[in-house]
């Protein structure tokens, strides 16, 4: 096991160096740069503008140059926000982020696998068809539409919440519900098919032939297998919705690493795009990893000897 | 001698010709109520959107500023927005951007998963361990987060944003299309066309390519809504389409702003893009079970 994690550790070095590579030279090949402001910059500013980000070095000089920064956990001095770093920004915008994803993804989990669950215990009846029908409507309700009826209906019709903003605790309700939503239901609908899988298995039916009773037999035998595609989709998941956190913080005005990319991209903020970025990357390969070590334990029939 | 394999010419013609997979299937998604009136919707949401121009008296950009919004009432159908333009002909004109690009991305990414995953399948051995190396790399990319930096950098280009939504969708399909020509090609009736001396470009047409092609079909319907949410939410950032053409993405951005003053201009474009979406996952759904039966569908 720890050898499979340090093999797997190992090879996401050469996945983010791919990433970092395919970002960078993109970036750069695009028109347009960093200092192209609507000001003038008299020639010697931008000269020096452009010697401290080393933007007057040949292409392959910069990028050995921001390699060597990496190797050192540096993403370096942001190209638009003067004095700060882009690990700064990150350790600053990411905990919001981290947040309402957090309790989004807690709620998705929560609400789907119950919905799932429930559906699963009676399959093709009333009780199945009904989560069944929200998870489908879930599904095909964007982030971008939840999200402002939520708001006209908490915060502007019954002011529960405030509209927008990132002061009060109880901002995070209605982003974490914008953003939980369609991965509820892609859980719901992923424990329920884990689940009808397994109940149709031999060793169930032993179970109940040999008169374990119903609620025993889902917990100890059926839930256990059931909800190995809800687990595996976790890692997905999880990254996703600090993807969708761009739309979700946008709506609601809060300050988190997804409104920071997007301003960065437009910003032509190379560093602070590359940050971003490489960040995630990080972030959903770990999540990666960190599913399939829980796959090991969860499933006997896995195993990464 | 004759070939094994011949048989006297009136003993073939008393044997019952058999039904096709495709005619299985027709037969059995015709007795599927929901994807057939999934189908129905689809093509009717879809003419309509093709006909837009001939259907309505107003011009998508036509505004009317003396007569800002309005509620829906026999006139407008649907409404106007703020800036007076007739809301059911930007929600049609916007069918056409969406349905578009939900289409043809859908194309790129199938044309791009199918060769991968059928060259990696069919070639094995070290070619295919490299090429599922590199969709292991792929999949670890944040893509939304390169769509974006695409779509920032190069301009709001709807050409682009076909290649780029398409270039993100392909990795499973690969997967799909690799998974089932490695087990084909092993199949004994493979086998037995090969002893049998078929050749390699007939193996893959007659025997390989059609059985790939219904997970491809399926998974296909399945993509295009993944990739007209996608439009949208890229269209909604204002990442997407430029005014004054619409799709659904900008229609409901623009819905928004004006969601205490003017419900109705959300109303409408959020219905017909579930509406859509709902349709082509029931149909996805239907065809799952029509053209796999083996698969339970849950």
């Amino acid at each position: 096991m720890l050898l499979y994690i340090c093999k797997r550790i190992l090879g996401m070095i050469p996945v983010l160096w791919v990433i970092v590579t395919l970002t960078f030279f993109l970036i750069r090949l695009a028109p347009g740069g960093p200092f192209d402001q609507e000001k003038h910059i008299p020639p010697e500013i931008l000269q020096n503008l452009e010697a401290k980000y080393h933007m007057n070095e040949p292409l392959y000089m910069q990028y050995a140059h921001y390699l060597g920064m990496l190797a050192h956990g540096d993403l370096g001095p942001s190209f638009r926000y003067e004095n700060r770093t882009v690990n700064e920004i990150i350790f600053e915008t990411f905990p919001v982020s981290a947040k309402v994803g957090g309790l989004g993804l807690l709620y998705a989990l929560v609400i789907g696998v119950l919905a799932g669950l429930f559906a699963a215990s009676r399959p093709n009846t009333v009780r199945d068809y009904i989560p069944m029908f929200f998870s489908l409507i879930g599904i095909c309700l964007p982030s971008f539409v939840i999200g402002p009826l939520l708001m006209l209906l908490f915060a502007v019709k019954l002011q529960w919440v405030s509209v927008s903003g990132w002061e009060k605790p109880t901002d995070i309700i209605l982003p974490a519900i914008t953003l939980g939503t369609m991965y509820a239901a892609f859980f719901a609908r992923l424990t329920r098919g884990g689940i009808l899988d397994i109940i149709r298995q031999d060793f169930i039916r032993t179970a109940h032939a040999k008169g374990v009773r119903g609620w025993v037999i889902m917990l100890r035998h059926t839930l256990k297998g059931g909800i190995l595609p809800a687990v595996s989709f976790l890692g997905p998941a999880a990254a996703a919705m600090l993807t969708g956190s761009l739309v979700v913080e946008t709506i609601f005005n809060i300050p988190g690493l997804g409104r920071f990319f997007v301003q960065s991209a437009l910003n032509r903020d190379y560093t602070l795009v590359m940050g971003c970025v490489l960040f995630v990357a990080v972030l959903i390969v770990v999540m990666n990893l960190l599913v399939d070590i829980a796959y090991a334990f969860l499933d006997p029939r896995v195993s990464y000897e | 001698m004759t070939s094994p394999t011949h048989f006297p010419r009136d003993e073939v013609a008393s044997i019952e010709m058999g039904r096709s997979l495709w005619q299985d299937a027709v037969q059995r998604i015709r007795g599927n109520k929901v994807a057939m009136m999934s189908l129905c919707y689809l093509v009717l949401q879809g003419s309509l959107a093709l006909l837009a121009p001939y259907l309505t008296r107003f011009g998508y950009e036509t505004t009317d500023l003396m007569l800002g919004a309005t509620a829906p009432d026999w006139v407008h159908w649907f409404g106007t927005d703020d800036l007076g333009r007739d809301m059911l002909t930007r929600v049609l004109y916007g069918s056409r951007v969406s349905l578009m690009v939900g289409l043809l991305a859908t194309f790129v990414s199938v044309v791009i998963g199918v060769t991968y995953g059928a060259v990696s399948g069919y070639a094995g051995g070290r070619v295919d361990a490299l090429m599922m190396r590199g969709l292991e790399i792929l999949y670890a990319m944040p893509f939304t987060f390169f769509v974006i930096i695409l779509m920032v950098l190069f301009g709001r280009n709807i050409y682009l944003m076909f290649i780029a939504l398409g270039a993100v969708q392909w990795l499973t399909m690969a997967r799909i299309v690799r998974g089932q020509v490695v087990s084909l090609k092993t199949m004994e009736y493979v086998s037995a066309a090969r002893a049998m001396g078929v050749r390699n470009r007939a193996i893959i047409f007659r025997h390989i390519l059609p059985n790939v092609l219904s997970p491809v079909i399926i998974y296909s319907t399945l993509t295009i809504p993944g990739v007209i949410l996608e439009e949208a939410f890229l269209s909604f950032l204002g990442l997407g389409v430029q005014e004054p053409m619409s799709s659904w993405g900008t229609l409901i951005a623009d819905g928004v702003t004006a969601l205490e003053t003017f419900p109705w201009m959300i109303l409408y474009p959020c219905i017909t893009l579930m509406l859509t979406l709902v349709a082509l996952n029931f149909l996805g759904d239907g065809l799952r079970e029509a053209l796999d039966p083996k698969s339970n569908g849950d």
